[in-house]
């Protein structure tokens, strides 16, 4: 894992600190850096743990050796990732590459402008998908401030069994409704869709605005758009869904509440990535047979979800090896193949042509992969934070204070109607925007 | 009255000098005008160069707009970030949750290990694991014990809600949602918090009890003063000063700490359980603006420095005569 | 009577619900995934048989032992030097101290009314320029600066409660100030100087924000950051190996605290100075 083997073997100076034992505390030590060029970068803690050990032991490794690069891989909880690049920033130290899980435009002043990698990659692999571009481009300084190489699709899970019982599929909204409700009343069941101020909730809601028309902002990005008619629609359906087919955990949940939700066979539905069908996969083979997937579902207006996570790499400005920084996002994205399959389809290529044959490969998938192909077509029915505009600072202090999320749970929980939620959250949003200077 | 350890006499172990030492020349190790300052003076000096740049920066960050990835300190815009936060229902809100969590955690905090640290005092059988046990809370890591918490506590999962029904306390149906009810999430985070804090504030009320001079209470029981009496008229007023210290520190941790609320709820269920320290950083750290995160963190400040101020005095002029 | 049974009934009460988790975890720490998750089972026993999976994962696939060591050591080092900093400063503010002294000791104190998630961010810069980013060193550098003043006030407050007439007894008799400190008061207030040790330690271990921030590469966290960072995978949880995590670093710790607990309250041989 990451510098482990390299740190071990670095023996302890400083006298009389601590009674060396046998494994001495080489942390203590500035540890002699390798001869040559370093390479540093920081990034999540993959829910799959095999594709660290791919990325971590394989790639970085070879990649490493064939440039004469010495590469070192340092894992974030996601929760953290923030603080710790707030940390990097506030001490113009850290690393070369930092990943992050959702665009960062609030950080844009202190990275190198990506505009010269994504030319070179759309070169190689043509553009990258809508979604990527528009949520880490800002249009105004011309400039992509973060490099996506992949992101995560957030699909409908749903169990085969119950819905084929009362005869409905997830497609639309209504049959959502419609669904759940028969299988709460029939069979006890009940769905889970979280309403809680967590990152999931956050990307199920913006899915479910979108389908019905609603938008947190206009196009141009600097106009509060969340007050309207759809919203107020959208608010309704989801009260309605609440009040008919969940219970009151629906507010506890953090990310993996609806894992566990669902993986326990307590569910009858939720919206996640994949990593929900593949713990079931792991943890109730006999379950996870049972489970099935769709895209999200389709609203008045259109059929669109959220990208459940964007992984997207910057390079700080006081970075020791921008080029060495730059080539290695270009050479991971052209070895996407191998990532895609090492992530168990987790990984999905912002590059699209960086992954050949993806239909195939998920077709080929041992397990289950009738549904997994559900996600062939994902970029057609995936958007971003702050679509239609863009993914701005201010769209992502909205995102990171939950306006969304509490703008239905304060509805669902019968505290205020939906017309004064979607008030109140328009002028907490403008509050917001107004800080940014937008 | 002191307690000496041992000896009849500490005093008879120390060698006097040849002359008898007058006042005038004293050495200088005895001078108090100058032991005084050479006592303080580390303490303050590596307080000061470690925090005390950090400290007024971040004063300082409070009344400007830096961003988080701002290169300067920002402008300087005097009280906008305050009025603006005083605009935002979820500020409102997280202002009063932070009352309430700290008053009520602090409360049961000190008076549980007041009575826990007078059950220690005591003799009994298996003393020594339930030493053991109590201290379990307090040294587990904060990040882990709470994840713990959160099994304890799930929708799902909950070993407490399955005793509870296993008890018929609660019916099969319906489970209570410890983190999605709004009274519920500010028990349990309130319930989290004084689970980790009691051994602590446990030790140190202990410690304070036995360093009540043993005379003290025995002349009291002597005198024919009950229980209770003996609680409040001598033991509490001893402990005085240790209760104020502790009680204050606990304050200013529970205003300041979001770990518990962090790891648990993340402030929901709709801010239902979002306090100011937890607030300013989703909004400072997560939503990158610092300068608000700051104010939010800090709108207190004036109000605990002089609490603060207040109860140090306390603490001081607090004497054993 | 009636006392006594009140007492072990108080006692088993306190004991059992702040022990409870901890039962729990120690379940969890063998139980199968399967048993783990099986909404129908009994959480509060094996249900299937014991599994070493977890502890395996925890001690092979992380560097448990690795962050295990780092902690206590870093521990142990702030804890010296945070009793030779606050002992002096107790004991001054205690007695010593005068009208300059009240102002200092609350300006000490008001370091803590700014939270590490604040504070975080500048000091980074420091301990960058102080060239200490990711290592170790960086955090025995910064936590004595949150363990210091608790335990300056806490010593102080002990330091108060013995009776001033014993310094000044000793120093009638010829004894200098500094002696009749380190021979007469020190012993006297063991109890607050082990309190404060227990303190300093405990806070060390615990703290996250700074560790998490200073430090990244795996070989030089500590136990409280490492292990969340590789065993909260996304959402998903490695629970077993997780309350591993949390048991074994927490029961050691536990065992050595009840024996300091020992020394002091196994009783205080009582001699009054008339």
């Amino acid at each position: 894992m990451g510098s482990s083997q390299f740190t071990r073997r670095s023996f302890l100076k400083g006298a009389g600190v601590v009674a060396a034992a046998a494994t001495g505390p080489t942390a203590f030590v500035r540890t002699a850096r390798a001869q040559g060029k370093t390479l540093k970068i920081a990034q999540w803690t993959h829910f799959v743990p095999a594709f660290d050990d791919w990325f971590d032991k394989k790639f970085t490794k070879e990649w490493g050796e064939k440039n004469g690069v010495h590469v070192t891989v340092d894992h974030i909880s996601v929760n953290d990732l923030r603080a710790r690049a707030a940390a990097e920033v506030g001490a113009r130290k850290g690393h070369d590459l930092f990943g992050f899980l959702d665009p960062p435009p609030a950080y844009e002043d202190q990275v190198h402008s990506m505009n010269d990698v994504v030319s070179e990659l759309e070169k190689k692999f043509g553009k990258a998908i809508n979604l990527v571009q528009r949520a880490t481009f800002n249009p105004r300084t011309k400039n992509y401030f973060a490099l996506s190489d992949n992101w995560v699709p957030d699909p409908l899970h749903y169990r085969l069994d119950w819905w084929g019982e009362v005869g409905v599929k997830p497609d639309s909204w209504d049959h959502v409704r419609e669904g759940a409700r028969k299988i709460k009343e029939k069979m006890g069941h009940p769905a889970g869709f979280g309403i809680s101020q967590e990152l999931d909730t956050n990307m199920m809601l913006r899915g479910l605005l979108w389908s019905f028309g609603a938008q947190e902002q206009d196009e141009s990005s600097t106009k509060v758009a969340i007050n309207s008619k759809a919203t107020v629609e959208a608010i309704k359906l989801m009260t309605a869904v609440y009040k008919e087919s969940m219970t009151n955990e629906v507010f506890t949940w953090d990310p993996s509440g609806n894992n566990r939700f669902f993986v326990s066979g307590k569910g009858s539905i939720i919206q996640n990535a994949i990593s929900a069908i593949r713990t079931a996969e792991k943890q109730n083979p006999d379950l996870a047979k049972k489970m099935g997937l769709a895209p999200p579902a389709a609203g008045p207006k259109t059929r669109m979800g959220s990208e459940h996570l964007l992984h997207c790499y910057v390079v700080w400005k006081f970075a020791e090896n921008p080029d060495l920084a730059k080539k290695f996002i270009i050479d991971l994205v052209a070895s996407y193949n191998d990532a895609f399959l090492a992530s168990e389809f987790y990984n999905f290529p912002s590059f699209p042509k960086s992954v050949t044959d993806l239909r195939g490969k998920l077709a080929a998938d041992k397990f289950n992969a009738q549904q997994y192909l559900i996600l062939a077509d994902a970029e057609k029915w995936s958007a971003y934070p702050g679509y239609p505009g863009h993914t701005t600072a201010a769209i992502d202090e909205v995102f990171n204070t939950f306006v969304i999320p509490n703008m239905f749970a304060r509805v669902a929980k019968g505290e205020q109607s939906a017309e004064d939620s979607a008030k109140q959250a328009e002028a907490e949003m403008q509050r917001i925007f107004a800080k940014w200077g937008k | 009255m002191g307690k000496v350890e041992g000896k009849t006499s500490a005093l008879e172990a120390v060698p006097l000098g040849g002359t008898a030492v007058r006042a005038s020349r004293r050495p200088l190790l005895d001078r108090e005008s100058f032991l005084g300052p050479i006592m303080i003076l580390p303490a303050v000096l590596y307080v000061l160069a470690l925090v005390g740049v950090p400290f007024v920066l971040s004063l300082y960050l409070a009344v400007s707009d830096a961003k988080i990835a701002s290169t300067g300190l920002g402008r300087f815009i005097g009280l906008a970030n305050f009025t603006s936060v005083l605009q935002s229902p979820t500020f409102l809100r997280s202002l009063v949750n932070t009352f309430v969590f700290t008053v009520v955690s602090q409360a049961l905090v000190l008076v549980l290990a007041k009575i826990l640290a007078t059950c220690l005092t005591k003799q009994f059988y298996g003393k020594s694991i339930v030493r053991f046990l109590i201290l379990l809370p307090w040294v587990a890591p904060i990040s882990l014990g709470t994840i713990g918490w959160k099994w304890m506590l799930d929708s799902l999962y909950s070993p407490v809600n399955w005793v509870l029904q296993a008890l018929h306390v609660i019916p099969q149906s319906s489970w209570p949602m410890w983190f999605g009810v709004r009274e519920l999430a500010m028990a349990s985070v309130i319930g989290v918090h004084v689970w980790r804090l009691l051994p602590f504030a446990t030790v140190i009320i202990l410690a304070g009890l036995t360093s009540i001079p043993r005379e003290v209470e025995e002349a009291s029981a002597v005198d024919g003063a009950g229980f209770w009496s003996r609680e409040f008229y001598i033991v509490l007023p001893l402990l005085r000063p240790i209760l104020t210290v502790a009680g204050l520190f606990g304050i200013i941790f529970a205003f300041t700490d979001m770990t518990v609320i962090y790891v648990l709820t993340r402030g929901g269920p709709a801010d239902g359980t979002q306090v100011l320290s937890s607030l300013a950083f989703f909004t400072g750290i997560l939503g990158g603006d610092l300068a608000g995160g700051a104010a939010i963190s800090l709108f207190l400040f004036p109000m605990l420095l002089l609490v603060a101020v207040v109860m140090l005095r306390i603490a001081r002029r607090a004497e054993v005569s | 009577m009636a006392g006594r049974v009140g007492l072990y009934l108080t006692v088993s009460a306190f004991s059992a619900l702040l022990a409870f988790p901890f039962y729990w975890m120690f379940l969890a720490t063998f139980k199968t995934d399967r048993d783990l998750y099986d909404l129908k089972n009994n959480p509060l026993v094996f249900n299937d048989h014991l599994t070493l999976a977890n502890l395996k994962l925890l001690f092979e696939r992380t560097l448990y032992t690795t962050w295990l060591w780092n902690t206590f050591v870093v521990g142990a080092t702030v804890v010296a030097i945070t009793l030779l900093l606050a002992l002096p400063a107790g004991y001054a503010l205690a007695r010593l101290a005068g009208r300059w002294g009240e102002p200092l000791g609350i300006g000490i104190f008001l370091t803590y009314l700014v939270p590490s998630t604040l504070l975080f961010i500048p000091l980074s810069r420091i301990v960058a320029l102080l060239g200490l980013q990711d290592s170790l060193w960086s955090l025995v550098v910064v936590y004595p600066s949150f363990t210091i003043p608790f335990c300056v006030w806490l010593l102080m407050g002990f330091f108060k409660s013995i009776p001033k007439e014993i310094e000044e007894a000793a120093m009638v008799d010829g004894c200098s100030r500094a002696r009749a400190i380190v021979q007469i008061i020190m012993p006297i207030s063991l109890a607050g100087i082990l309190s404060a040790v227990i303190f300093a330690f405990t806070l060390t271990i615990q703290e996250f924000v700074y560790a998490l921030t200073f430090i990244t590469s795996s070989g030089a966290q500590t136990v409280s950051v490492g292990v969340p960072t590789n065993l909260v995978r996304g959402d998903v949880f490695f629970w077993g190996s997780l309350m591993a995590g949390c048991l074994i670093t927490s029961i050691p710790v536990a065992i050595l605290y009840n024996l300091f607990l020992d020394r002091f309250i196994a009783g205080f041989t009582v001699g009054a100075i008339k």
